[in-house]
């Protein structure tokens, strides 16, 4: 390990960089991911372009020039069936679909088309695409633009989904998923992108399908999703300094495929479960990880497993009750006392 | 519409009953007050009688362990389907429960996690006490259970049991008070023999005229005797040791499964034939099974009687609070020393055990020697002389 501090962010932009560098089918193409590029104020004064809404690929259109950053119409419809065709034909495409929220107009593209093509040609095409998405309440941006719906996606068999949790993780999985054969959809939660960590220097690959255990505990095993890691592992602080509760916090990193054989270690260790997810509850990762675990390790569970998550509605626009909606720490804590038996 | 029968409250103490047997079958037409179901405290057994007629439907099989106040069984109108028991609501948040709800019927409520440990290791979790939510038995008190089975002295490798008896009930009862007696109490238990050719010559010549038992004439003897030594008439409280007005008298009654010791109240004021009637009015309750709990509650001093069995001295335990129980042994002819004469005479052994926190030696010995003395010649039992 390098010793090396960056945001969330760089990480990710870092990762497409090395990717692009190391393999010239990679590119990039989605509204304003160059964003100004050839426009008169930029060109020729050597200028920065925009780089992405919130400046995620900022710098690439500069290195690696308009061919390979692709300004695209407002069309996700038309820039995603783009990508699934470029990448049918022989290109590894970073799409990016800006908020998760509109995925509805490019749905066909995604389920009926990118997920399938590898099935419905008995092997003969693979689609290598990524779907680059902002997900995630907390921006203030209302129910159009707060969601996370990676749920959605994780149903669909043909599609891998990832929702990184840190800087470092968002590298690694990044460039497994750009590396990846099958059409990924990677989640990012806008609220993490300014959040720093340790990332090395250098190409490296986080497995998909690969869990991480963020804190090791022993008496309650909390599943949390992206953002929810922090705020599961600032509950395990909280209930350690506490009441000397010994929490397991476990980042599934990527939900399809999913790694059901830390989690269930991990109950098997700890007996309880809670999972905490941001997504909303019906038919979600939450339900589908207490599924998991109560079909798989019924036996080993010393309590009901609980789970935290944002409550069946559209992101609120009120600051106070998109507050509300989001799982905090404080419902974690009361999650797992719950699930300890102890209210 | 359906009338519950619940799981009794048979005294104060009492907090949870098991279900002995059922006495009507599941399905059975009974008639109001009809015995339906045998069910037992830690102290007796009690049989519930049907609160109204109607179709008995069972909620709980022999064997469970239900909080008073548990449904274990229905009456139903004819045609009438069984309730359906509501689900335990969902714990909310708040504090845990003091009190353990009453379970579902005949059901330990418990974690899968539990269950399979109960399993591995063959335990009924019926004997585990559950400090989840609403009682349920979690994990950790599976283990607890565990660690006080181990920490208990260790059984030898018992050979293969050709039966075995539940240790439950009145027999864990008499264990637990037993051992509570020994652990709690300073015991001394002394001995003598007394002459009682005197006693059977009384019993003999009354029961020319009615029917009085040996014992009816031993609790009349041991009240006389206490009220002169009341200390002995005693129960250690915090720090005071309370010298008792009433003398009530218990009296160990074997069943063929146990032991229980009726009571006597008030025998230094009862005659000779109260107490007799009263003895065998209370003996024929207790193997009958309905006693009720005033009737084995509220014993000042015990008498345990081996004689019939040919036993002459043993150490029996003090019933618990009391401070002291007296051992009878039978009564055999042998040769002694009479007025310094050879001669046949009526001897019992009898044995004292006290509580030497509460009374020493010479006053215990003076309290058997006065009984010894009216067992000689019963007349001192009946007055100063």
């Amino acid at each position: 390990m390098a010793g090396r501090s960056m945001t969330f962010r760089e990480a990710i932009n870092e990762a497409i960089r090395l990717e692009m560098r190391r393999d010239p089918t990679v590119i990039i193409m989605g509204e304003d991911v160059a964003g100004g590029a050839r426009l008169p104020h930029v060109e020729g004064r050597g200028e920065e372009a925009w780089g992405g809404v919130l400046g995620v690929t900022k710098g690439l259109a500069k290195e690696f020039g308009r061919t390979r950053v692709l300004d695209t119409p407002i069309s996700e419809s038309a820039f995603i069936g783009a990508a699934v065709a470029a990448a049918a034909t022989g290109l590894r495409p970073i799409a990016e679909l800006m908020f998760v929220d509109f995925f509805g107009v490019c749905m066909d593209q995604i389920f009926n088309q990118g997920a399938k093509l590898r099935y419905m040609f008995g092997g003969k095409a693979k689609v290598p695409m990524v779907i680059r998405t902002m997900v995630g309440a907390g921006f203030r941006a209302a129910g159009q633009h707060s969601g996370c719906h990676y749920s959605v996606f994780t149903h669909m068999p043909g599609l891998k989904t990832v929702v990184p949790s840190t800087p470092y993780d968002a590298k690694g999985l990044l460039i497994s998923a750009i590396r990846d054969d099958d059409p990924v959809i990677f989640f990012e939660h806008k609220v993490l992108y300014d959040m720093e960590g340790e990332v090395p220097e250098g190409e490296y690959a986080i497995p998909l399908g690969q869990a991480d255990i963020k804190r090791e505990g022993r008496d309650v095993t909390v599943v949390a999703i992206g953002r929810m890691v922090h705020f599961a592992l600032e509950a395990a602080e909280r209930l350690a300094a506490g009441d000397g509760v010994s929490v397991e916090v476990v980042d599934p990193r990527t939900l399809s495929p999913l790694d059901e054989e830390t989690i269930i270690s991990s109950v098997k260790k700890t007996h309880r479960l809670v999972v905490v997810d941001e997504d909303n509850p019906r038919c979600s990762m939450a339900t589908d990880i207490v599924a998991l675990v109560t079909t798989r390790a019924i036996e080993y569970l010393d309590g009901p497993p609980q789970m935290v998550t944002a409550p069946h509605t559209v992101v609120p626009f009120s600051p106070v009750l998109e507050d509300y909606y989001i799982p905090s720490p404080e419902k974690i804590i009361q999650a797992v006392n719950t699930a300890l038996g102890r209210v | 519409m359906a009338v519950q029968v619940v799981m009794p409250k048979l005294g104060m103490a009492m907090t949870e009953g098991e279900v002995v047997r059922w006495l009507r079958e599941d399905g059975a037409r009974v008639a109001r007050d009809e015995p339906i179901v045998q069910v037992m405290s830690k102290k007796i057994t009690y049989e519930v009688k049907a609160p109204q007629e109607g179709i008995l439907r069972h909620a709980a099989p022999p064997k469970a362990k239900l909080a008073v106040g548990a449904v274990i069984g229905y009456i139903l109108a004819p045609g009438e389907e069984l309730p359906v028991i509501p689900a335990a609501p969902a714990a909310a948040p708040g504090p845990a429960p003091a009190e353990r709800p009453p379970t579902p019927a005949g059901e330990v409520l418990a974690t899968p996690m539990a269950k399979r440990l109960a399993r591995e290791h063959g335990i009924d979790l019926g004997e585990v006490r559950g400090t989840g939510p609403g009682g349920r038995v979690q994990e950790s008190d599976v283990l607890a259970y565990l660690e006080q089975r181990r920490m208990a002295p260790a059984a030898p490798e018992a050979p293969p049991a050709a039966r075995t008896v539940p240790f439950a009930g009145m027999r864990r009862a008499i264990a637990e008070r037993m051992t509570e007696s020994l652990q709690a109490m300073a015991q001394v238990t002394i001995t003598t023999e007394a002459d009682v050719t005197g006693l059977v010559e009384f019993v003999d010549r009354l029961k020319a005229q009615v029917d009085i038992s040996y014992t009816a004439v031993l609790v009349k003897a041991v009240a006389a005797a206490l009220r002169r030594h009341p200390v002995l008439n005693a129960t250690l409280v915090g720090d005071e040791i309370r010298l008792l007005d009433e003398i009530n008298i218990g009296v160990g009654v074997a069943l063929e499964d146990g032991l229980i010791v009726p009571v006597i109240r008030n025998a230094d004021r009862l005659t000779l034939g109260e107490i007799d009637r009263e003895l065998r009015r209370l003996a024929a309750a207790a193997r009958a099974g309905t006693l009720t709990v005033d009737e084995v509650t509220g014993s000042t001093f015990t008498i345990s009687n081996l004689g019939m069995y040919g036993i002459d001295a043993f150490t029996p335990i003090i019933n618990p609070p009391e401070a002291a129980i007296l051992g009878v042994g039978r009564i055999i002819e042998k040769p002694a020393v009479y007025r310094g004469q050879l001669a046949v005479r009526s001897l019992m052994t009898l044995s004292l055990t006290f509580d030497h926190r509460i009374v020493d030696g010479a006053p215990a010995a003076a309290f058997l020697q006065t009984l010894a003395g009216m067992l000689a010649q019963p007349a001192l039992i009946f007055g100063e002389v």
